[in-house]
């Protein structure tokens, strides 16, 4: 129902194309690119688009469409990751930080107050020092600074339902604290967390791009768009054509998850998408 | 024989000068209907609030008979009924082994036609029809005593007039006691035989409705009378 109400509109729809075809191109990528990764050609560096290369090459001599192609799949990896494990321990901090204990609640206010004043790039740094740059420090550093965003953000309206009488009453009638906060206070606040962990994800390719060019991020043998972008940047005032591939794609992906979170907050919930309530909104109340 | 009772119940908040509740004490009989009535701030819905244990006396304390099953009905259905509920899943909630006919039963005591509601969200239905459904929800577990804070304050006319209905309608049907809290004598008149009159955390009148709404001993109950008629 979600995904019908979803494909209904143009924000809807044509974030979600881009995102299947990006996921598409991302698995072909693993079975087929038009060259090996570690394919150049020095006597064809900064060569313009051709039949050959479609999108040129790069300084190295390779394959630019052949980086982009790989790089959708560690972009996406990389996305999907970020957005599960901002979920995961975003709502986690969330559930922790309206506690029905007051104990709990205040150690970990406090924990998440102090943590948050944190840079993704000193985390960034902090978990790359020991094992060097790879996707993985990349994951955890987004994932660790959007999921206390994400907890700063939705810990007020999480508060909010955890006061209300339907929460009330639930502990009344005996329903655990697990119950109550998975059935009664995560739902008010999907809204919230959609759009915060669609924006993270979004902003997740924006940050790999900035981590990769500081030489923090994914390593140097493996292709992502942060990759191609920060490889093509250093000659940009040169070869300007060879960052316009990387940055469109970085720009269009950044802005079809934006639009993507907002159209799933509407169509997830019942309270704005009337297909959900079985189209009976419009019958005479009493 | 009282299933409920407050003894000589005093409540203090940290940082006010003057107690909530001050020597409270009332109790509710088996069966009987019981309204508690008082302006703003007099202590009604703090002595509902410790007696279903929501808030700790300061002293005194709160007898509950065994065994006695309590339904509760807040005043505003809005904010008393998750939005992002069914009517069905509201009334099931927190009571094992409801299935759909009891829904169907606790709905249809209350007026309400489990075909047309069961499965429509609270935004989709008028303030009565919610404040019924949560009348339905305190009734499915088959209480013993029902509560209600101000049942009839958040809703029109209409809907007051329906939420009135269905409570005499339940209270003339099931076997159970009622305390309701209210500030509206006339409504006090219809819903209870008995009537506790609060002012400023005190008990200053209780005794039967008719007795107390015709012969107040009290000022204070004379001019809630008084204000009613106005």
């Amino acid at each position: 129902m979600i995904l019908r109400s979803l494909i209904r509109r143009w924000d809807g729809l044509l974030p979600l194309i881009f995102v299947v075809l990006w996921a598409l191109v991302g698995l072909v990528s693993l079975l087929w690119t038009p060259y090996a990764l570690t394919d150049t050609d020095g006597y064809s560096v900064w060569a313009a688009p051709s039949a050959a290369h479609v999108l040129g090459t790069d300084g190295a001599g390779a394959d630019i469409a052949t980086w982009l192609m790989a790089g959708s799949a560690t972009e996406f990896a990389i996305v999907v990751a970020v957005i599960a494990l901002t979920a995961v321990l975003g709502v986690g901090g969330v559930a922790l930080s309206v506690a029905h204990s007051a104990r709990v609640r205040s150690v970990s206010v406090l924990v998440i107050d102090a943590l948050i004043s944190i840079p993704t790039v000193v985390i960034a740094l902090i978990l790359a020092a020991p094992a060097g740059a790879s996707v993985l420090a990349v994951i955890l550093a987004c994932s660790i600074v959007y999921a206390l965003n994400l907890m700063r953000v939705v810990r007020p309206a999480a508060a909010a339902a955890a006061r209300s009488q339907y929460v009330v009453y639930a502990r009344y009638k005996g329903v655990s604290e697990w119950r109550i906060f998975v059935q009664h206070i995560l739902p008010q606040v999907m809204p919230s967390v959609i759009i915060t962990v669609s924006h993270s994800a979004a902003t997740a390719i924006l940050a790999e791009s900035g981590l990769t060019y500081l030489g923090i991020g994914v390593p140097a043998h493996v292709a992502s768009w942060g990759q191609s972008l920060a490889t093509a940047a250093r000659f940009v005032t040169l070869h300007p054509a060879t960052a316009i591939w990387p940055g469109l794609l970085i720009t269009v992906a950044v802005i079809a998850l934006n639009i993507l979170g907002d159209a799933v907050r509407e169509c997830a919930d019942p309270l704005t998408n009337p297909l959900l309530r079985g189209d009976r909104t419009q019958e005479v109340k009493n | 024989m009282s299933i409920l009772s407050l003894n000589h119940v005093t409540k203090r908040y940290r940082g006010s000068a003057l107690p909530a509740l001050d020597d409270v004490s009332f109790s509710v009989g088996d069966g009987e209907h019981v309204a508690i009535v008082g302006e703003s701030g007099s202590g009604k819905t703090t002595s509902l609030n410790i007696a279903l244990g929501f808030d700790v006396p300061s002293s005194g304390d709160v007898q509950v008979a065994e065994p006695t099953t309590t339904g509760l009905v807040f005043q505003n259905p809005a904010a008393s009924l998750d939005p992002r509920w069914r009517v069905e899943r509201i009334v099931r909630e927190g009571v094992p082994g409801v299935g759909e006919a009891d829904v169907r039963a606790a709905l249809e005591a209350v007026s309400l036609d489990y075909d047309e509601l069961a499965q429509r969200y609270i935004s989709d239905i008028s303030g009565g029809q919610a404040q019924r459904v949560a009348i339905a929800r305190a009734l499915v577990s088959h209480p013993t005593l029902l509560v209600a804070d101000e049942p009839v304050s958040a809703v029109d006319v209409l809907g007051k007039k329906h939420i009135i209905e269905s409570l005499r309608s339940v209270q003339n049907e099931r076997s159970l006691a009622s305390l309701i809290v209210l500030h509206d004598l006339g409504v006090a008149q219809q819903l209870s035989e008995r009537i506790i009159v609060m002012q400023a955390g005190r008990v200053v009148e209780d005794g039967a409705t008719a007795e107390v709404l015709a012969h107040p001993q009290h000022r204070y109950t004379a001019q809630l009378i008084d204000a009613a008629r106005w």
